[in-house]
């Protein structure tokens, strides 16, 4: 039943068990600044130090044994990549240390801007908060101050740790004492209660120290910094850096305004109708004031809907009051992640994991996947925190799943835009810096294939999809359990152990096409090749295992009132995995089916200098080196090699002609990736005179 | 117009608030502390102060002290009966202007104490009740309080024998 102000839903809505919404738009605004922080770490700290060189050249081939030679170079090259990778790490660090202490300012900075004071014990406000506190029920109840200022526009906030402070406006203060509190009033201050109950003073906080920081150390000073660049690269950084800023900023104002509708649905519980007239003043009592403390960008009285104002309601730090009603009337609303959110959460992850694919990579030396492998997992927990809670939060909420095709292509193009808006992804830095080295690629989709490119959109949108879809039917399948919290736990870990196989699989895929132009085919044999398939297969299985499981352990048991799954269109989630599916199996099949004809390399120079040899290296990539397994090609290539001026590629080719004799493919392997460790060292930081103009 | 050479602008403020709310008037030298300390126009902007603000506005229907010290304030420092000009970098001049603005109110208030209230013309008089009308009404004041307001402003500002009885001035 539905009352005069349509609040029949409202006052009926059960809390939902589940961490609240405004969590999930912290994520996305703690992804997008660890991205960035990762970047400063890595403009300030690798490509802008000069230290990289001296260390890089230290990696010298001191051991008779020309095998020892190689594995003690490898060694080297591999402790200054994992130096480096922690030098990045100290980005984040110290953003989290600039948040910290920003956070633990900002009290202080409150209440001298503010200058709020403490109210009188007897005051009558006092008492009357005193009696609003005690039905709160709150462990550790909260002080009122209030601000001196007499303020037409100020409102009631809530700031600093436990014991929190509750600051009134002085009108308040003084229109109490007057005539006492009113409804408007008490619904004011069970709000700001509310965010008490609600825990998210302090990750509100939280995440306003933490954009400070990354303001403070990222967003303002690397555009100048770039700029100084002159030319393509302080444009290509540029913009993508004000594409980190803006993402920034618009996930604090989605925290901002997501906060203020759980502190209006909490409040909602008991008395909706009251709060709907405190917000618009559609019962007996007047509203507010039309005219008064009308904000930039907000609607005229009465308007509501409109795609022009629903976009400006994305830059405003509060939702409208009529919007904030139409909350209350119909929770799931807010309860339901949209498809921006999920489009921003996408950005996010892109961009985190176009960064910190880089930094595991050089962290861990083994197989590029299992670095990448790390990252997908690292992220999952998030994704899967906005998408996998998001959608159980609907569910619970009797408000259905959020529409699986353009939630995932959200997610999915989100997430292929976020790999292209990631700062590094701005220039081939070797190019730029002396100190990158070899290892920080191109990662821009514009240097793929364009097949490549067209393949790993596709790949990004069915994973949305399937990740989308499996949430949904997931939250579906276990609506009849007796413990939600404990399902949807279950749940989001299963989802995200299993997204981390796709998701990192899909990011060194970006990686490989980007840096190495392979057609289609040869990228799809290499990603879906060796361990990869059959943890692709894995994954598929354990998430289709679990989503069955659901209804096999609840057969039987009736379904808590309100929490029947709906019935849902069966065709599209069994067509969306069984396309998954096919493109696991049949991909490697179809790419190593006729072979794609690859351009000849280009012969080695006829030089002894390592120099040269090195560019030609670099520029005809790893395949000019031949496949380690061909002990021929290893053996005149490592003939070639010995006959060069540097005593570490002399040593390096004595060791493929080892390979070749003893027929061992992993020495030549190894011994190719020395090669390459080492031409990057002699292009980069080498002594010869045109090295630096050349590479530039 | 009658000699009042002790009467400052805030002696004006008070016996406003006296009329129009004698219980007020015994805070009133509390809110005009609080006030001189903080000065701030009637309509700042919402939004540029703390963005973790609840947002609802709290009901101070029944309140005058408030208004009429910000609103003689604003008067006194000139800031009622001004016009804006030009449409070019609206947005720009507006920012311009209210940092004007608070930086005269900030001035006008420091001399509240000390200076005596000007001498408006009757017509800045009817323009200046039809603010106090406006301004009323803005803050969601029912009419016959707005009307009262008005009045009173009005009455304050012309002084002469209307101060002396309480007799409010035939409205225009």
């Amino acid at each position: 039943m539905t009352d005069a102000h349509g609040v029949g839903a409202a006052a009926t809505a059960e809390p939902s068990p589940l961490p609240p919404p405004s969590t999930s738009r912290l994520a996305a605004l703690t992804l997008a600044a660890l991205a960035g922080a990762v970047f400063a770490g890595q403009w300030y700290l690798v490509l802008g130090a000069s230290w990289w060189g001296a260390a890089n050249q230290g990696c010298v081939v001191t051991d008779p044994d020309p095998v020892r030679s190689v594995a003690n170079l490898l060694a080297c090259t591999d402790r200054v990549r994992a130096e480096q990778a922690l030098a990045i790490l100290l980005g984040p660090a110290a953003v989290a240390v600039l948040a910290g202490l920003a956070y633990l300012a900002i009290p202080r900075l409150i209440r001298w801007r503010c200058g709020t004071e403490p109210l009188p014990a007897g005051s009558r406000l006092a008492v009357a908060f005193a009696a609003l506190v005690s039905s709160a029920g709150l462990d550790r109840p909260p002080v009122i101050e209030a601000r001196p200022r007499l303020s037409y526009t100020d409102t009631p906030f809530t700031y600093g740790r436990p014991p929190y402070r509750v600051v009134v406006p002085g009108l308040m203060k003084h229109a109490v004492e007057e005539h006492g509190l009113d409804p408007t009033g008490e619904v004011s201050l069970r709000h700001e209660l509310a965010h008490i109950q609600g825990r998210d003073v302090r990750r509100t906080y939280l995440a306003i120290a933490t954009w400070l920081a990354s303001s403070l150390i990222v967003v303002g000073p690397l555009p100048l910094a770039a700029a100084y660049r002159a030319g393509g690269l302080g444009l290509a950084l540029g913009w993508r850096l004000v594409a980190v800023a803006v993402l920034l900023w618009l996930a604090l104002l989605a925290v901002f305004r997501t906060r203020e509708h759980e502190a209006d649905l909490r409040v909602a519980r008991t008395d909706p109708a009251a709060v709907i007239d405190a917000l618009v003043g559609t019962g007996s009592r007047p509203g507010p004031p039309p005219g008064a403390g009308v904000g930039r960008g907000d609607p005229p009285p009465g308007a509501r809907g409109g795609r022009g104002l629903r976009w400006r309601s994305l830059w405003r730090f509060h939702p409208t009051r009529p919007e904030r009603a139409d909350v209350v009337r119909s929770p799931v609303r807010v309860l339901r992640p949209s498809t921006m959110e999920l489009l921003v959460t996408g950005v996010a992850t892109g961009l985190v994991g176009t960064e910190l694919g880089v930094v595991l990579d050089g962290l861990l030396p083994a197989d590029a996947w299992y670095a990448y492998l790390c990252t997908g997992a690292l992220l999952c927990v998030p994704l899967m925190g906005v998408l996998g809670l998001g959608t159980w939060r609907a569910s619970l909420a009797r408000g259905g799943s959020p529409p699986a095709v353009p939630a995932g292509l959200a997610l999915g193009l989100g997430l292929v835009a976020g790999t292209q808006l990631a700062p590094r992804a701005a220039a081939d830095w070797w190019r730029v810096f002396a100190s990158a080295g070899g290892q920080a690629d191109v990662l821009s989709l514009t240097a793929a294939d364009r097949g490549c490119a067209a393949l790993l959109v596709a790949g990004a949108a069915l994973l949305g999809l399937l990740a989308a879809q499996w949430s949904a039917a997931t939250a579906g399948a276990w609506a009849r359990t007796r413990h939600p919290r404990r399902g949807c736990a279950a749940a989001l870990a299963v989802g995200g152990l299993c997204l981390a196989v796709p998701l990192g699989t899909w990011l060194l895929a970006v990686r490989v096409a980007a840096s190495s132009a392979e057609p289609p085919s040869r990228l799809v044999a290499h990603e879906l090749s060796g361990p990869r398939q059959p943890a692709l297969l894995a994954a598929a299985a354990l998430a289709w295992g679990f989503t069955l499981l659901g209804p096999l352990l609840h057969a039987g048991r009736p379904h808590p009132p309100g929490r029947a799954p709906r019935p849902a269109a069966w065709w599209l989630p069994a067509a969306a995995w069984a396309l998954g599916l096919a493109v696991i199996l049949a991909a490697p099949a179809v790419a190593r089916g006729p072979a794609t004809p690859v351009a000849a390399p280009p012969p080695m120079p006829a030089t002894r200098q390592s120099f040269y040899t090195c560019r030609w290296l670099k520029l005809g990539g790893p395949s000019v080196l031949g496949p380690p397994a061909d002990g021929d090609s290893q053996r005149a290539l490592g003939l070639r090699l010995m006959a060069l001026d540097d005593p570490a590629v002399r040593a390096i080719g004595q060791t493929l002609v080892t390979s070749a004799e003893r027929g061992d493919p992993g020495l030549a392997a190894a011994a190719q990736l020395a090669l390459l460790r080492r031409c990057d060292i002699l292009i980069s930081f080498g002594r010869y005179p045109s090295a630096q103009a050349t590479h530039r | 117009m009658i000699d009042q050479p002790h009467r400052s602008r805030v002696e004006v403020m008070r016996e406003t608030v006296a009329r129009l709310s004698p219980g007020e008037a015994a805070r009133f030298d509390e809110l005009w502390a609080a006030y001189s300390r903080h000065p701030v126009p009637l309509f700042a902007r919402r939004g540029t102060d703390l963005p973790v603000g609840s947002d609802i506005l709290v009901s101070h229907l029944g309140t005058w002290a408030p208004l009429v010290i910000g609103f003689l304030a604003q008067t006194y420092a000139g800031m009622v009966i001004e016009k804006t000009t030009g449409k070019f970098g609206a947005r720009l001049q507006r920012w311009y202007r209210r940092r004007g603005q608070r930086r005269r109110l900030r001035r006008a208030v420091a001399l509240m104490c000390r200076q005596e209230p000007p001498s408006f013309t009757d017509a800045d008089i009817q323009l200046i009740r039809l603010k106090a009308f406006e301004a009323a009404g803005l803050l969601g004041y029912p009419e016959p309080d707005q009307r009262r307001f008005a009045d009173a402003i009005a009455s304050a500002l012309a002084s002469g024998p209307d101060v002396a009885t309480g007799q409010t001035p035939t409205p225009p």
